[in-house]
């Protein structure tokens, strides 16, 4: 990895190896995930496939995203995840960004979770939650919401 | 793929602790009611194909295929992070 490339997020509590031993939703061969700073530093991050290098998600903070973000993980999934405290978890969203015009949005139904102190992860599915998959986070028309 | 069919009130009956009702029939939809074990996850077919769907737009339009991330971007969920500090 150059200089210029992604740098591993250091000193922010955030695990640099994920695993997500089932796989995302769909994509079940996308097992093994670093997560790093992206190229320019802020709350987005890069969450990088090692099984498939051209797989990379940008992601972010669910509750950045959405403050009043609400969901219910079955006790099943986090016992998988080796989770023995809620806030240890992080819960991020993945983003999908177009440009021209530019429109950011990010997949509230589907988050990952991720333990932090374990470094592994889930995707889940918020049936009934309400929550839709292009929740838009920033738009050229519309400026930020 | 196992095809029954069944009639209303009737049920089916998956492994040891997985009991599928049919609670009403009306026109093309059809209710279900599901009895399995908490660990087993029940979700609509649609929602997974939405979130996989999800999964590939984002891998699609992540730094595989695109130089730099709008700097808006990070400035506007930046600027939210110091709020919630």
């Amino acid at each position: 990895m150059d200089e210029q490339g992604p740098r591993a997020v250091q000193g922010s509590g955030l695990p640099q190896q994920v695993t997500f031993p089932a796989g995302l939703i769909g994509c079940e061969e996308w097992q093994h995930f670093v997560l790093l700073e992206a190229e320019e530093a802020g709350p987005v991050k890069l969450l990088q496939c090692l099984d498939d290098p051209d797989v990379g998600l940008y992601v972010a903070d669910a509750y950045l995203i959405k403050d009043d973000y609400q969901l219910e993980v079955p006790e099943e999934v986090l016992r998988s995840l080796g989770v023995q405290d809620w806030r240890d978890c992080l819960v991020l969203c993945t983003l999908t960004v177009r440009e021209n015009p530019l429109l950011v949005t990010a997949n509230l139904l589907g988050p990952l979770i991720i333990n932090r102190v374990t470094g592994l992860g889930a995707q889940v599915v918020l049936s009934g939650s309400g929550y839709d998959t292009r929740y838009v986070v920033v738009s050229e028309e519309g400026g930020e919401r | 793929m196992l095809i029954l069919t069944r009639r209303l009130g009737e049920s089916v009956v998956i492994g040891d602790a997985i009991r599928i009702h049919i609670l009403g029939v009306e026109g093309e939809r059809v209710k279900l009611g599901i009895e399995a074990p908490r660990e087993v996850t029940i979700v609509r077919s649609e929602l997974l194909e939405r979130v996989r769907e999800a999964n590939l737009e984002a891998a699609q339009t992540g730094p595989a295929k695109r130089r730099t991330l709008p700097p808006v971007l990070q400035r506007t969920l930046g600027a939210k992070e110091q709020v919630g500090k």
